[in-house]
């Protein structure tokens, strides 16, 4: 049984504390939301995963031992800004990544021709990274990025730039992943993604672990006298009802968290007696993005 | 931490392939000795050139002793080319003949169009005055050909002379040694003894030792600068660095670019070995070339490029490692060039003369030592306290440059933003790890 642990980070760039504090911990079997807006410190939180930076204080512990060089052998990255050796034709750049990770290429060619063929790419084995498109280029980097069957793997924003039928295959392929047991890191500021693919969720602001724990349990925590509508006609009204604690418009949705959790059937019946016309109304629910902005602050997600 | 390991030959054997298998690489083998070839083979060519240009000369003299005279030094002429290379070829000649003074300007009048074209080169009359008084007559189309002038006035100046010697009865002896020209052999002093020079073949080599370093740091060392850089502008560092540290990485593209360069350096070298060990006769008949170059030269010459290269591959990647694009990385290279190309001059400067004192401290100096030595060594003996300092102030440097260059690559390979100030790199390499 695999566990990564992150215990009490610190790390300081010149005047900026970028992370501090941070603990979390990540279960095998864990799809895992690092979640937060650019400059959270998300990266800096990863680098240090992965033993590219020492934090100032604290610990990463896998299986309860620091991470040391060999624990590089487990983990692959998938970073947000993709980059390949242009250079390099496709079958090339994989066998580089596996040799560096100690791999023999001969022993994993067969798995590298599968993956190339469920992503459409096995013709193009001996192109040039550079004569692929984006999408394709973004795909070779995720084969490399599994292919060497790590136990943890790190996704900085892995949908950005695929095509709903690339985007379909690559949560297959995760879920895929997720029932073997490997342990996967989604590090995003898409809420979307993260609400429909993560069960566990570490939420940093401004290098600060602000949440942490599974995504069910947080819910439920914020989901208490909150109202998730969606509605046509005038809801103005309500900022003034005593009923009401606050009104927040997320464009989509509108949250509405009441006093108390026995005022929400009376909230639904004074939207009636205004003549709003109701589309939906989820009561005690709340979706990621609306906890990310009562957490992170509500000027600008995405 | 092991420093080479799988990762670090993984990225070793990488490099190596780029650099080889690239078009830069394979094109500047190639051109760097077709390039000197060129060069050498236009000498030639224009040398050859000269004497075609000149067209077919016409002598006439007044009597038949002269003429004779002037027929045999001329065929002399022609022949002694191999053994003293670069003298007194004699030109073609159309036509020995008698004449008189007026059967001269009646061919002159007659052939006026010819001359004008150059299709006669020239007209030589050498009338019997000329035994006393040295004075010859030269028609042409123009008055500026000095080197073919030159010529005629040394072959006349010995048909003058063995005339006169003859007509004086002397001993054969007498006649041979005034015929004889003067040889002056080139003999360098060196410890071992006396070891002849052949004309201005060791500067050449001198000369072609400075270029071969000079390019080969640049088309070995100072891309490195841009594949480090692209490296962090197109965040393939940031994969790689999941799987390799920053020093194995940094380690693994030094020591494979400097496997490439040797690589190249040796191809370059072959052809010297070859014809310094006489396996190529062909060329050694291009003329008296007499090249001393023994194995301890040409091992010190591959060490001191080692050690060279392996400083400059430094100093390039921590460059590409400090600027997060192409254009600001390039302009902040021009202080590094200076640290290649001020030894360069300075190597030229030791070839004319290679027993200066700025040679002899230029060979031992940090930077210049890799530029000056191999250019001095070939030139002069050199006591072996020299090549010890030389080596010494090399791995010296080599060892600075390392601790210098590693941190600031290990700092700045994942920094982005704007570019880093001189102050704030003195400040990187000051960190403590």
């Amino acid at each position: 049984m695999n566990e990564l642990e992150v215990r009490q980070l610190n790390k300081k760039f010149a005047q900026l504390h970028a992370v501090k504090d941070v603990s979390f911990s990540i279960p095998e079997g864990a799809v895992f939301g690092l979640i937060g807006r650019n400059g959270a410190g998300k990266t800096t939180i990863i680098r240090m995963i992965m033993n590219i930076i020492g934090p100032d204080s604290g610990t990463v512990l896998w299986n309860g031992r620091p991470v040391d060089h060999q624990f590089r052998q487990h983990i692959s990255y998938l970073p947000e800004e993709r980059g390949l050796y242009k250079k390099m034709k496709v079958m090339d750049v994989l066998n580089f990544f596996m040799e560096i990770k100690g791999i023999r290429p001969g022993t994993v060619k067969e798995k590298a021709y599968q993956y190339l063929d469920r992503f459409q790419l096995l013709d193009r084995r001996s192109a040039k990274i550079e004569d692929l498109s984006k999408g394709n280029q973004q795909k070779v980097q995720f084969i490399a990025a599994i292919l060497s069957d790590p136990q943890l793997i790190i996704l900085d924003e892995p949908f950005s730039g695929l095509d709903p039928v690339n985007t379909d295959l690559l949560k297959e392929i995760i879920l895929e992943l997720k029932q073997q047991g490997k342990m996967i890191v989604f590090s995003t500021h898409l809420m979307d993604f993260a609400d429909r693919m993560c069960d566990q969720i570490a939420l940093v602001h401004e290098g600060e672990l602000k949440l942490n724990g599974s995504l069910s349990a947080i819910k439920q925590q914020y989901a208490q006298k909150n109202i998730s509508l969606v509605y046509e006609g005038d809801i103005g009204f309500l900022e003034t009802s005593p009923l009401v604690e606050k009104v927040s418009d997320y464009g989509n949705a509108t949250g509405i968290s009441v006093r108390d959790n026995a005022d929400i059937q009376a909230v639904l019946e004074s939207l009636l007696t205004h003549n709003v016309i109701v589309k939906k109304f989820d009561a005690n629910e709340i979706s990621l993005q609306e906890i990310f902005l009562k957490v992170a602050g509500t000027d600008a997600v995405n | 931490m092991q420093l080479i390991n799988y990762r670090t030959r993984a990225v070793i054997k990488r490099e190596v392939k780029q650099q080889i298998f690239s078009k830069r690489f394979i094109f500047t083998t190639l051109a760097l000795p077709l390039f000197m070839l060129i060069v050498i083979g236009l000498q030639f060519l224009f040398n050859h050139l000269n004497d075609g240009d000149t067209g077919r000369l016409y002598v006439f003299a007044e009597s038949q002793a002269v003429l004779d005279y002037l027929q045999t030094e001329f065929e002399s002429a022609g022949r002694e080319t191999i053994d003293e290379p670069g003298t007194a070829t004699a030109p073609p000649v159309a036509r020995f003949d008698l004449a008189s003074r007026e059967a001269l300007d009646t061919f002159v009048d007659v052939n006026r169009e010819e001359i004008l074209r150059g299709e006669i080169g020239g007209v030589l009359y050498v009338p019997d005055s000329a035994l006393q008084d040295k004075r010859a007559l030269f028609y042409s189309n123009s008055t500026g050909n000095q080197i073919l002038l030159n010529r005629i006035r040394l072959m006349i100046n010995t048909v003058v002379l063995e005339a006169y010697v003859n007509a004086q009865n002397l001993d054969p002896s007498i006649i041979d040694f005034v015929r004889q020209n003067v040889v002056i052999r080139n003999i360098r002093v060196t410890d071992a003894g006396n070891e002849d020079a052949g004309g201005g073949a060791q500067q050449a080599v001198a000369i072609f030792f400075t270029f071969l370093l000079y390019f080969s740091l640049l088309i070995i060392a100072a891309p490195v600068m841009g594949s480090v850089n692209e490296e962090k502008v197109s965040r393939v560092i940031e994969v790689v660095l999941s799987s390799v540290s920053a020093s194995e990485l940094m380690a693994g593209k030094i020591i494979g670019s400097a496997i490439a360069g040797l690589a190249q350096m040796s191809i370059w070298l072959l052809p010297v070995v070859l014809f310094v060990s006489g396996s190529l006769p062909l060329l050694m008949s291009l003329g008296e070339l007499n090249i001393q170059l023994d194995v301890f030269t040409l091992l010190y010459f591959l060490l001191n490029y080692l050690l060279g290269v392996l400083t400059f591959l430094s100093i390039f990647s921590a460059f590409g490692a400090m600027f997060d694009n192409p254009q600001d990385a390039q302009s902040a290279m021009f202080p590094v060039l200076m640290l290649i190309v001020a030894p360069f001059l300075l190597a030229f400067t030791v070839v004319n003369n290679p027993a200066s004192t700025i040679g002899l401290v230029g060979s031992m100096l940090p930077f210049a030592a890799i530029l000056v030595m191999p250019a001095r060594m070939v030139l002069i003996d050199i006591p072996g306290w020299q090549f010890g300092v030389a080596i010494l102030v090399n791995l010296l440097t080599l060892y600075l440059v390392l601790l210098l260059c590693g941190k600031i690559y290990r700092f700045t390979i994942l920094m982005t933003g704007k570019s880093p100030s001189w102050k704030e790199i003195y400040k990187w390499a000051r960190y403590k790890d």
